[in-house]
Formats: structure tokens, sequence, C-alpha cells
């Protein structure tokens, strides 16, 4: 990628989710970002695999989540929680740019990754802490997911099916990709902050407090008139507006009707200019008032057709609609495709992988060969030997009182152009 | 630091994150004001304009300026504007235009550090680029819509702007990243922000086709975490979020619900792991047993204590109540709005404080003037006469 970010040290102390994905991006571009396991703390995500990707050769300790979430990054065994580990990680502290976190308080404070300690450490750390309710408050150390925020948030309540009123949610996750994007944001800004200044600072993110602003406007307007938001499919500009079964029911394709001139073109593809005259669908307040009909005749209509080829009928006639795509669909996106969205990683086991693309990318080429796919603690003996300087000697002992641990599976080519100590 | 930003809510969002760590971000509308201003139907009063809440929450900490960027005066404009910034945030419906007709190539010539970050729905270029799009559109190609919704409910779309949250937090990281890079002695450049592809890169906590094409797994709508059948249960006074995301949490549960109830045959092992999904009425029986005894609160408390994931269903009314936001100042008020009216801070807090108090809304131009004259060097006359002529 750019590179844009090279020299950049982070320490990626986080367990899973949102912010090995910040990681991920900046060693993307550029930073040599290190991430930390021990074989008593593994990270959940290594065995986030469907029960039968076994049998398709999937590893179970070796997740796509990894693979994906953790390219590009170094991985050192250390254990936290014993002295000498801390003082490892406190060398590393001294020669990094910034440490990301997402465990809660009081766990951060019995492996001592707290910020006070990191700034006695090295005064221009950044440390971004991503926790369930943020660093302070009567919720402080309670855990959560993100799905649980989306439901402490209110956007499971909006995400809930209008008819039955039964609770929704992104299923996606999709807290942790909000708490990612305002974390990464907000490191790249902190990163230029501390180049203007030489001072770092601390980002605490509140998961609650990211899923609220995402939807913001909402809330402000319940606290200005007191009236809750229309749950599903509903639009204040177009209608009809939803998704409709298409493919006998396999799949759907959405569509949006937005002024006259669309809607027009709508009822003669569908063979229902007279819709024009007829008094439930005349007007945009009339389709309005008869949506359900208005509904359930179009998904009657596109029940049987093939979904891409009724977005792209639709799309040539100016109206928007688009197909409701799974994983397959996204694979053969050709506009996904032009954009070369989709990188190939070199894994050392499963030879080269696709990922999911960048959600900050500069247009720059991805390196040829980012490696993914590694083993814990596959770069201790770099960072702690070559980087830190330690002793073969020192590090057979610390290996033998289990301080480090490095894995003997793989040693991969690259390494070294980050090395030498920096000025601390 | 100086922004302008044009277009519609990705941009702004993207400029109010700048606007925030106290960049000084200007919002440059079309003369008379974006439709957004007004479009939704919550409106209030600042001074003696009505502003929707949907664009005060995008817009809050930035100056208005107005200026028609459909007419070539707008344009050269802008161009003068161009050397007074750093960054340039370009939405529909001027990205598409601006790449077309040459205006981004023109402004980087004539500006070469200057970072635009152009945003449009599947990118400038490309066979899609032309498609007609929305929120719905958006969603669905980029696989996010499928999975969102209700087990019964169909695919459903996210609510509120959050597309444009999504797109302008990576607009904006772009934008960062891009200004690093000039600060660094690079050029500027014009950053090809596609929000089908950015929302594509949000797909799934296991990512969605990696996990399709080395597990085979597509995915599906429901419930996210299969650790126990039916997520939400009933309390005595609401409805609460309940999962087992990591199995060392069930026997923890099972233990719970023994001690409440007195059933002993939730501690079997044959409940435990993969095997329980076999019994999902008898487990969601238990379950609900156990947690129709407590209130919400008192049973996120006790669930906190045993490491139980639990949360309340929450609509907007208990969000605006909520005693974490309320200890932490994050729902603010602010004396120029009217009594009442709260909207959420910026959403990360940062030590040192980064963040400064909200500059007041004002009407569309309202900032034409010191805008023109600062940074464009009109004087008050050349103002006038553009004003006149429809381009301010």
């Amino acid at each position: 990628m750019t590179g844009l970010l090279d020299g950049v040290r982070v320490l990626d102390a986080a367990g899973q989710l949102g912010v090995p994905w910040i990681g991920r991006h900046l060693a993307h571009h550029g930073a040599e970002v290190v991430t930390f396991e021990s074989s008593r703390f593994l990270p959940k995500i290594r065995s986030y695999v469907q029960p039968n990707a076994v049998e398709r050769g999937v590893q179970p300790d070796d997740s796509t989540s990894l693979t994906d979430w953790h390219s590009g990054k170094l991985s050192i065994g250390l254990d936290l929680t014993k002295a000498e580990g801390q003082e490892i990680f406190d060398s590393l502290v001294r020669i990094s740019d910034m440490v990301l976190t997402n465990r809660l308080p009081r766990a951060s404070v019995a492996i001592g990754v707290t910020y006070e300690r990191l700034l006695a450490v090295n005064p221009a750390i950044i440390m971004l802490h991503n926790t369930s309710y943020g660093l302070h408050g009567p919720y402080k150390d309670n855990g959560a997911f993100g799905d649980h925020i989306e439901a402490m948030s209110g956007m499971s309540h909006l995400l809930r099916d209008h008819r039955t009123n039964e609770p929704g949610s992104s299923n996606t996750l999709i807290v942790d990709y909000l708490a990612g994007l305002h974390g990464l944001f907000a490191v790249l800004e902190a990163l230029r902050e501390q180049r203007r200044t030489g001072h770092g600072q601390l980002i605490d993110i509140s998961m609650l407090e990211v899923a609220v602003s995402s939807i913001g406007e909402l809330v402000a307007e319940m606290s200005l008139s007191g009236e809750a938001p229309e749950a599903g499919n509903v639009s204040l500009e177009a209608v009809p507006y939803g998704v409709y079964p298409c493919d006998e029911g396999d799949k759907d394709c959405s569509i949006s009707v937005y002024n006259e001139e669309q809607w027009v073109a709508l009822c003669e593809e569908m063979d229902r200019s007279h819709w024009a005259n007829e008094p439930r669908f005349a007007s945009p307040g009339a389709r309005r008032r008869n949506r359900a009909d208005l509904d359930s005749e179009i998904g009657e209509w596109t029940y049987h057709q093939k979904p891409h080829a009724l977005m792209y009928r639709l799309q040539r006639k100016g109206i928007p609609a688009g197909v409701v795509q799974n994983a397959l669909d996204m694979v053969q996106d050709p506009q996904l495709s032009f954009r070369r969205f989709f990188p190939t990683y070199s894994h050392p086991a499963k030879g080269g992988v696709i990922g999911t693309g960048l959600a900050v990318n500069l247009g720059d080429p991805e390196p040829s060969a980012l490696r993914t796919g590694f083993s814990m603690g596959q770069d201790t003996e770099y960072l702690v030997g070559e980087l830190l300087g330690r002793s073969d000697e020192e590090m057979q002992r610390l290996m033998a009182e289990g301080v480090i641990e490095a894995s003997p599976l793989q040693h991969w080519p690259g390494l070294g152009q980050h090395s030498g100590q920096r000025d601390s | 630091m100086r922004v302008v930003e044009c277009g519609s809510f990705a941009s702004a969002y993207a400029g109010r994150l700048f606007a925030d760590r106290g960049a000084d971000v200007i919002k440059l509308e079309r003369p008379g004001g974006d439709c957004a201003r007004e479009a939704f139907p919550k409106n209030f009063d600042v001074g003696s304009q009505k502003i929707s809440t949907s664009f005060a929450f995008f817009h809050i900490n930035k100056r208005f300026i107005t200026l028609d960027l459909n007419s070539p005066p707008g344009v050269r404009l802008l161009q003068a504007l161009a050397g007074q910034l750093d960054l340039l945030l370009v939405d529909e419906p001027y990205s598409t235009t601006f790449h077309a007709d040459g205006t981004f190539r023109r402004l980087l010539g004539e500006h070469p550090h200057l970072v635009i970050v152009a945003i449009t729905p599947f990118g400038l270029e490309g066979p899609y680029a032309g498609f007609q799009s929305d929120d719905l559109v958006l969603l669905g190609m980029s696989g996010l819509l499928g999975p969102a919704g209700s087990p019964s409910g169909g695919p459903t779309r996210f609510p509120g702007h959050m597309v444009d949250v999504l797109v302008g937090l990576s607009a904006a990281s772009s934008g960062s990243l891009a200004l690093a890079e000039v600060e660094s002695g690079g050029g500027g450049r014009v950053i090809d922000v596609s929000k089908e592809a950015v929302l594509a890169s949000l797909t799934t906590v296991a990512p969605a086709v990696p996990k399709y094409l080395q597990e085979g797994f597509m995915g599906y709508r429901g419930k996210s975490t299969p650790g126990v059948p039916s997520v939400y249960y009933p309390t005595k006074d609401g409805t609460v979020k309940l999962t087992v995301h990591v199995e060392w949490m069930w026997p923890i549960l099972a233990q719970w619900i023994s001690e409440v109830t007195g059933e002993t045959e939730v501690l079997s092992p044959q409940f435990e792991g993969v095997g329980r999904s076999r019994y999902g009425e008898l487990v969601d029986h238990w379950i609900t047993e156990l947690t129709q005894q407590f209130t919400t609160e008192e049973l996120l408390a006790e669930a906190q204590l045993r490491k139980i994931t639990v949360a309340p269903l929450n609509d907007l009314k208990d969000v605006l109540a909520n005693p974490q936001l309320e200890a932490r100042g994050y729902l603010r008020e602010e004396s120029w709005m009217p009594q009442g009216i709260r909207f959420p801070g910026p959403a990360y807090k940062t030590e040192p404080d980064q963040f400064g108090a909200w500059r007041p809304l004002k009407a569309a131009g309202g900032d034409n003037r010191e805008v023109y004259t600062q940074l464009a060097g009109l004087s008050e006359s050349r103002i006038g006469e553009l004003s006149r002529e429809g381009v301010l």
C-alpha cells in the first residue's frame, strides 16, 4: 500500500474485533504493527471458524478473521501477567508510537496497560483504549460485545420488524466497525498531532457512544419531539421504497422511486402504465397510504425475475435498484473487481487467500506479498532478540520460564525493515 | 487547518469529525441553502432560521457559505478559495461532475498540496459509476443489507443516516492519512471514495467473502450469536439481550439458572457446546424462568458480577436517560439551541481534551462576508454583485 506510515510502530494489545481492525489498516499503510498473544490467552478470533470449516482444511486456530484482521502484522508471544513480561512490554513501548487496546479498565490495570503507566515509560505515546462504555462512569467495568451495544443504543429497536416488533440486529457487529472507524480516524489525527508537537494523547472510545453517535440525529429528534422514528424500510422521500423478492424468493432486489419520472418509468417496465391514473397510486401521498398494496404488487412482479437482470433493467431507466448481494455475488461484483477490492494475501498454509478490501484506501496498489496467517509468537525472536537486543541465553531463559513464546512453525522472510532501536 | 465540504451527508460527517477537533470547517451550500436544512420533519429555530435536526447534527461547529457550483463564476471562486485550503471534501452531486469536467484535475494542478476527497456511490469510474443509488441500494450491493433486520422480517436498512456516517468516517481517515503525507513533504491527491467499497469492507465480523471462499459459510439474518436459542428474553419490566458468546459462559449461566430456579438438569453436560442447540425450547424456557425473576437493572447488575453479557433492549427514550451517557456528559445541550434538545457530543474523548465549545449554527451563507473577504480577497462590492447574480 502507500507506506505513508513507514517508521511508525504500533503495539496492538487488543483482544479482538474493532481494534485489531484498526491495526490492520495501519499495517497496510506501512506501520510495523505488533500483536500480542500467549498460549494462556489466545485471541478469540483465532477460533472464529464455522463447525464445518475444519473439513474444508481450515485449522481450528487459524480463522479467516485472523487471516483478515491481522494481515500484515507481527506476532509476539508474551505473558503480560509476569513481571518480566511487563518489562519487555515497556521496552517495546519506549520505541513505539502507539498502543491499542480494548480490554476492560480493570483488566488493563491487571496487565499494566494503562495510560498513566505508558506515559511514564514514553511521554510521546498515543494510547487508544476502546471499551464497551468508556473509561469513566458507572458502567466502566461492564463488559459487552458489539451486538449488546446495538441493543443498548436503540439500534436493535430501530432494526426491528415493524409488523411484529421483533428486535433486529445488523448481524455484522456494525458497532465494532464504528468503533474501529472512529478509532482509526482518532489515531491518525493523533499521529499528525504527535509529529507537530511531540506529544501523545489518550483516546477513550466507548462503543455505546459511537453507536449512539451513528444515529445521533434520531436521538436529537427524540429529545426535541418525543416521537420515535418509524422502523423498517421507510423513506420520507421515496415511495415505493423497499426490498422485493426475486428468483422465486431466493434473492432480493431493492427498488426506490424518488420522483414522477422514475414512477412513470417503473410503471412502464411493469407494464402497468394505467397505475398513473389509478387514485390509489396516482400521487406519492396516495402511494404512501396504499403502500401495502403497492409493495405486494411489485413483489409479485419481481418474484420470478433474476435479481441482477432486474437491477440492470431498472437502472437503465434511471431507477435506483440494487441486488441484496451475498458473499458470492460480491466476489462477482464487476464494480468491486474493477476497483481491485479483494486483495490476495500470502498465507503459509493456504497459499494465496482472498481478503476483504480496506475501508481506508488511497488507491495505491497493495504490497505484492503482504503476509498473513501468523502462528502464535512467530516474530518473538525478531522483536525480543533483534529489536530489543536480548541475548540468545536470555531468550532461552525467558522461553523456559514462559515469559516469551515463539512458534517454531514458520519463519517469514523480509523481517528487519524496521530493525534498530529508535531514540526514546 | 482549513476544510471546505460540499454535497450531502457523508462529506458533512467527515467535515464534522475535523470540526470537532478544532479545524476550520466551512460548509458550502448552494445559494438559498441545501434542501437538507428543512427537508426533514423535525425542525427547530436558530434565530430566524428553521434547521432540521439532521442538518444540525451533521453541521455542528462549522462556518457556512453559499456558492453556485453549477456556474462558471462559482467554480472559479472555488478555485480561488482552494488556495487557502488543506482539504476539500466533495460528495454528490458535485463529485461526479468535477471528475468528469476536469475540475479536480485543475484544482490539483493549481494547488499541488491540496487533498481532495471525492465521494461517490460506486467510485469515480467503473461499470457501476453511473448507477442510481440510495441507502438501500448501497447496503444491498455491499453485502450489509442481507443479514440486517430481525429473523422474521426481511432485510432492513440501517436507521437514520448511518450509511453516511460510515462513509464519512472512512473519508475523514483517508483525508487525514493524505494530509500526513503532505505534511511530510509529499503532494496532494484526489482520493476516490466509493460508498459501496467502504460498506463492503465492513462485511461481518467473520469477513464475508473470505469466510465464504475458505469456509463455505454464507451468513444469515437472525441471531448473530447462536450460543443461546433466542437471544432476547423478558424481565419483570422489559427485555434483555442475553448471549453466550464464548462457551465458558454457559456453565456460569447454567449455575445461575439452577441457583435461582432450583432446576438441576440444566447443569448436565449434554447442554454444553453445540449439543445445546438440540434442546432450544427447553433452554429458552430455563433462561426465561431466570430472567423473569429480575427487573432489567437487577439482572444487568447480577449478570456483570457473573461475567455474563447482557444488555437492555432500549428505545431512544431509554438512551436519553442512560446513566452512563449522563455521567460522561455525552449528550450536550447548548445555550443557542431550544431548551431540552440534546445532541451527541464527539464520539470519543481524549486526554488532553482536543474538543472545544460548539460554534452556533448559522443560516446558509451566514459566513459569506467573512470567508470571501478573508480567504478569497473579494471586496464588499464584489460580494454584493455575486449575490445579486445568484452566484452566492
